[in-house]
């Protein structure tokens, strides 16, 4: 039978829209459908979901390739790639799975490296790889995306994620590949506008997961494998 | 064997082991340049021979599982029912960096801290010897925290991705064969390396004959495989 899959990070598992949410609990009025479950529906397919806040590439990837050999000819993928900044470190409170390194972890005045803040050495080792190797010679957070090392991590992930497509292309499954950079946010709305500033979360509303839907079963029905918005830096 | 006839293309995947280093001509060693008439043909080029098979061997000198898995991947699309495709991983201690000598990714295995060295002096910008000194350290710091210190993790970790892409190649009628780094970094089978035949010579690669015998091991490992299919 013909699925639906999702892989992605927060704006694939809904960050705000979550029943644990102040969104979710204070305006129920608003309430719809995670982008991903409205694709499911117009389709009338059963929906595989592989996603998670902070999800980096890796993790995304990772997840693709373990259900490859689940993939069926008439299925629909949809890619939401994430920020090549963010990558997997072993984490002492967890041996059995890695740990995400968010952007956070590259500000040297407020390091959030999330399990690692119980060791001073390790916190600092962190940093240190994030500023001489991750990134190369990246001098502040802002600087993530301009820095050396983003481009060359970036094309690393890309060359994964096109080659995933091009199989996928391959075996007859539908692929749409998209990125919440450039105008993405100002494209859709998101919790913040809807809220009015009540709460300020740039992820989307329910009405942003509808745009959303609306645009990825355009682009599975007119064959645009990647989407691209405006003003992307990369 | 005549279920082989019909394949195309037989695909190694891994790291020095199966790119023959030691006994290729692009790679410097005294043991492929000061013995012409002992050389004989890598174990990959005998069995894409003995299965009469177009040889892809994309194996990598020093490389990381993540590197290996990644090579894979980007070629799936080309992988085709009736192929044959053997993998391995390697030491999970390697991994992938951005390298600022050419701005493109590099393998670091522990131990390389002196390749690093060179890497670092070589820059364009000359003008910074103490972020050098923390560059080297922090490699060193960040592959005794992350890489050292979880080398179980990352064994399974990688493992069960390879595990993975076996799915795959099982699911599109692919005969694969995964065989592990232990077989040389444990000398878990008798296979001769180079160091043994040229004593002279420290090279821990196959030699000639260990390129022979783990020809003839990978074979019997895919005949029992395909028995089983």
């Amino acid at each position: 039978m013909n699925k639906v899959w999702t892989f992605g990070d927060s704006f694939t598992f809904g960050d705000g829209c979550n029943k644990w949410d102040d969104y979710y609990k204070n305006y129920p009025k608003k309430r719809g459908l995670k982008f991903n479950k409205l694709l499911s529906n117009h389709y009338d397919l059963p929906l595989e979901d592989f996603s998670r806040n902070g999800a980096p590439n890796p993790w995304i990837l990772r997840n693709i390739v373990s259900n490859i050999h689940r993939f069926e000819k008439g299925d629909f993928v949809s890619i939401n790639i994430s920020d090549s900044f963010r990558f997997e470190l072993p984490s002492p409170s967890n041996t059995t799975d890695l740990q995400p390194i968010l952007n956070q972890a590259a500000d040297k005045e407020n390091p959030v490296y999330g399990e690692f803040d119980s060791d001073g050495d390790v916190n600092t080792t962190v940093y240190q790889y994030i500023k001489y190797l991750h990134m190369m010679d990246i001098n502040d957070s802002d600087k993530n995306k301009n820095s050396v090392g983003y481009k060359v991590i970036n094309d690393l992930h890309m060359n994964q994620f096109n080659s995933i497509k091009k199989l996928l292309l391959k075996l007859g499954v539908k692929v749409v590949m998209w990125d919440w950079e450039g105008d993405f946010v100002r494209k859709y709305e998101t919790i913040t506008k809807c809220t009015n500033n009540k709460i300020d979360n740039y992820h989307l509303s329910w009405n942003g997961h509808r745009q959303l839907a609306d645009k990825l079963i355009k682009s599975f029905h007119k064959g645009i494998t990647t989407i691209k918005w405006k003003n992307t830096m990369q | 064997m005549e279920k082989y006839n019909a394949m195309k293309n037989i695909w190694f995947f891994g790291d020095s082991f199966t790119r023959g280093d030691g006994c290729i001509a692009e790679n410097e060693s005294p043991y492929y340049d000061n013995y012409p008439n002992l050389r004989d043909t890598l174990w990959t080029t005998k069995l894409s021979n003995k299965f009469g098979m177009n040889e892809n061997n994309l194996g990598e000198s020093g490389c990381s599982s993540d590197w290996i898995i990644n090579t894979i991947v980007d070629n799936l699309y080309k992988i085709k029912p009736n192929d044959i495709v053997i993998l391995s991983d390697t030491r999970p201690s390697r991994y992938l960096v951005p390298r600022v000598q050419d701005n493109e990714i590099h393998c670091f295995s522990p131990g390389q801290e002196s390749i690093w060295d060179w890497h670092i002096k070589n820059r364009e910008d000359t003008t910074k010897p103490k972020e050098w000194e923390d560059m080297k350290r922090t490699l060193i710091d960040y592959t005794w925290y992350f890489q050292e210190n979880y080398s179980k993790l990352w064994e399974e970790y990688y493992l069960e991705r390879f595990k993975n892409l076996q799915k795959y190649f099982d699911s599109i009628g692919v005969t694969n064969y995964f065989w592990s780094y232990k077989l040389w970094y444990e000398k878990q089978i008798d296979i001769e390396l180079i160091s043994e035949h040229i004593p002279e010579i420290h090279n821990e690669h196959f030699s000639w004959k260990g390129h022979e015998q783990f020809s003839k091991y990978i074979e019997s490992k895919l005949n029992r495989v395909t028995n089983l299919i």
